[in-house]
């Protein structure tokens, strides 16, 4: 009964696995601004898309200041870097344990 | 949670099986010298246990005094649950979305987190730099905590390919799982009161 329960988990672990690696092709990270209490929806702020055949493309939160130029919102650019950066460790080394799982 | 951290949670975990896998050929009489030698002891009995050794195995103390220790499945069985639910919350760590809130109201931060990794972060307007910076903190704890589960999930099928070696029964590599488990969290244990893995945040066994 508990070798019957144990390789059931097991099943379940390499599913999952093969659930991961079959979505894991696109990673994307989003910052969005909300008004509270307005009502309205959450509105884009960043948005950065990294693909494993290394397509990437970014959204970067900025406005044009009076004389016309852009300029970056350091704070909300910042966290969605941080984010990024965090997103990225984690889908690598996820991945590595994942297929380790396989192994 | 660094590279340098977790190979020496690896190597810990080679020095535990090599120490187990050592016991194991000098025969199954233990003896309980210091506390990391009683956690090999404890591995030994999960083991005759496994082997189907019903009646449990001697033991002896520093002072030569023999106890034996008490067999009966009950030790295994219960090893046996808490596997599969440490299974169950490590695979649900990365199937399922997980929220990160922070702050209040008008001043709150909240991040979703896919299960492959993507991230949607819904910013407060008067939500402070000081607050961004503390939960964009506690998302990347909350990573590591998934991938410190799955990890230790993958360290355990390795010990109990090693494991299953000592049990010599049918289906012995199944059953070296729960057993794997238990050394995998001595282990850690002894990792983190090295003071290795401090910035982790809740503890990967619940």
């Amino acid at each position: 009964m508990a070798v019957t329960e144990i390789k059931a988990a097991l099943r379940t672990a390499a599913d999952t696995v093969a659930g991961y690696l079959k979505d894991a092709s696109v990673l994307v990270v989003e910052t969005q601004t909300i008004d509270a209490g307005s009502g309205d929806e959450p509105k884009l702020a960043a948005r950065t898309v990294i693909r494993l055949d290394g397509d990437n493309t970014s959204v970067v939160p900025a406005s044009k200041n009076e004389d016309g130029k852009w300029e970056l919102d350091t704070v909300l650019h910042d966290i969605h870097m941080q984010n990024v950066r965090s997103a990225i460790e984690y889908r690598s080394k996820i991945l590595e344990s994942m297929l380790g799982l396989l192994r | 949670m660094n590279a340098a951290e977790l190979v020496q949670l690896d190597a810990l975990l080679d020095a535990r099986l090599t120490a187990l896998a050592r016991r194991g050929e000098d025969g199954l009489v233990a003896f309980a010298v210091d506390e990391r030698d009683a956690a090999l002891d404890e591995l030994m009995t999960l083991i005759t246990l496994a082997r189907g050794d019903e009646r449990g195995m001697a033991v002896f103390d520093a002072g030569g005094a023999e106890r034996r220790e008490p067999g009966g499945a009950g030790r295994l069985a219960r090893l046996q649950r808490e596997f599969r639910a440490f299974v169950t919350r490590a695979l649900r760590g990365v199937s399922r979305l997980a929220v990160v809130e922070s702050g209040e109201e008008a001043a709150r931060v909240r991040t979703r987190v896919g299960w492959t990794g993507d991230l949607e972060t819904v910013v407060g307007p008067d939500v402070s730099a000081e607050l961004l910076r503390a939960h964009a903190s506690a998302v990347a704890r909350a990573l590591a905590t998934t991938l410190l589960r799955v990890r230790l999930l993958t360290m355990m099928t390795s010990a109990a390919g090693k494991i299953a070696a000592l049990l010599v029964t049918p289906g012995a590599a199944v059953m070296a799982l729960p057993i794997a488990y238990r050394c995998v969290r001595d282990v850690y244990t002894q990792w983190r009161e090295r003071g290795l893995g401090a910035e982790l945040g809740e503890t990967p066994w619940q």
